[in-house]
């Protein structure tokens, strides 16, 4: 029974030295060793074959022929504007949301806005007379004030309509 | 394959599209190899080993120009290789291969395909570190240690791998042939 269990184990370890001899890691002395017990063991013979079975489905070298064309194609992805490094979409993606809201709030009141909302300049100086009155700010500066108008520092009419009057 | 022009990993950090398509003249075939063994498809491998390469190009600034290139870049193949296994595990049915694979005239061209799937099926019954371990043995020109390099491990554990993969695919690949009598 020993004897059978240390025959056993050596078919074991024959296994691993014939792992070890296809992949090319087998030392001088431990070829001749399993060299040694594949000469008197038909069934590791057998394995060994097999392992250099294996190791040819392995080794198959793919037809490459249909790759003609593949430094072409990775040029082309590589090189082309879409694939050239940029933001990332979910960087970017915030921005674009937060333009189009802002746009949509300038807008807006461009087409929809009612006269009787909107405040004229006297009305604006009765309602803050005693923050002006707080601030220190003279008849003459509110004479002055009444006097601004935008289209004199350049904005629009059409703009300056939509702003506080 | 021999050893690539030390200049061309640098040119291609610095993003010089001419180094790419050496890199990509250099390292197809054996980029290839990993795709379709891993991949199953001469289609798949393809595609893949387009990825791999524009996938490297678009990460080059992660590359370091004072280190060998090659454990970067297999590094870079793999783990696109273990990301495409990911998502096909993710849709069900995807791993089948296509009908029309084994259905091309030529009795050569079948049992070559044939042969190519069972060595696929066999690479994806193996625990990934063994399967990518063999995959770059025997597709890449790596040496041990560069394969260490690659994958972060010590030069024993790559031949631990190694051997116990070996073991493991020869096992999984004669079972798929219908029996240890299956192989040719």
């Amino acid at each position: 029974m020993k004897k059978e269990e240390e025959a056993k184990m050596d078919c074991d370890r024959a296994e691993e030295l014939l792992a070890d001899r296809a992949l090319g890691f087998l030392s001088r002395e431990l070829t001749d060793a399993l060299e040694k017990h594949l000469a008197g063991c038909e069934r590791c013979s057998v394995e060994a074959k097999r392992y250099r079975s294996v190791m040819d489905v392995l080794q198959e070298t793919p037809d490459e022929s249909t790759l003609y064309d593949l430094p072409q194609r990775v040029m082309a992805a590589a090189g082309s504007p879409a694939k050239r490094k940029s933001a990332p979409l979910k960087l970017i993606l915030p921005v674009l949301a937060a333009a189009a809201v802002l746009l949509v709030m300038v807008i807006t009141p461009m087409f929809t806005s009612d006269n009787s909302l909107m405040m004229t300049r006297q009305e604006v100086l009765e309602a803050y007379s005693e923050d002006l009155e707080f601030l220190g700010i003279s008849a003459e500066g509110i004479k002055s004030i009444q006097e601004f108008s935008y289209e004199s520092y350049g904005v629009p009419p059409a703009l300056a309509e939509y702003l506080v009057q | 394959m021999g050893d690539i022009d030390p200049d061309i990993p640098v040119r291609f950090h610095r993003g010089d599209l001419e180094a790419l398509h050496d890199i990509v003249e250099h390292f197809q075939g054996s980029v290839f190899g990993i795709g379709l063994k891993l991949l199953g498809t001469v289609d798949d491998a393809k595609d893949y080993s387009q990825d791999v390469f524009v996938h490297a190009y678009e990460k080059r600034h992660k590359f370091d120009p004072g280190r060998p290139f090659e454990p970067w870049f297999y590094k870079v193949a793999l783990n696109l290789g273990r990301e495409r296994l990911r998502k096909r595990r993710e849709i069900p049915g995807s791993d089948i291969m296509p009908v029309e694979m084994f259905e091309e005239t030529g009795e050569s061209v079948m049992i070559e395909k044939e042969k190519q799937e069972f060595v696929r099926q066999a690479l994806l019954q193996l625990k990934p570190v063994y399967r990518e371990c063999l995959v770059l043995r025997f597709e890449s020109d790596l040496q041990l240690q560069e394969i260490a390099q690659t994958l972060g491990i010590s030069l024993g554990a790559v031949k631990t791998r190694l051997r116990r993969g070996l073991m493991a695919f020869k096992k999984a690949y004669e079972k798929g042939r219908g029996g240890e009598d299956g192989l040719r």
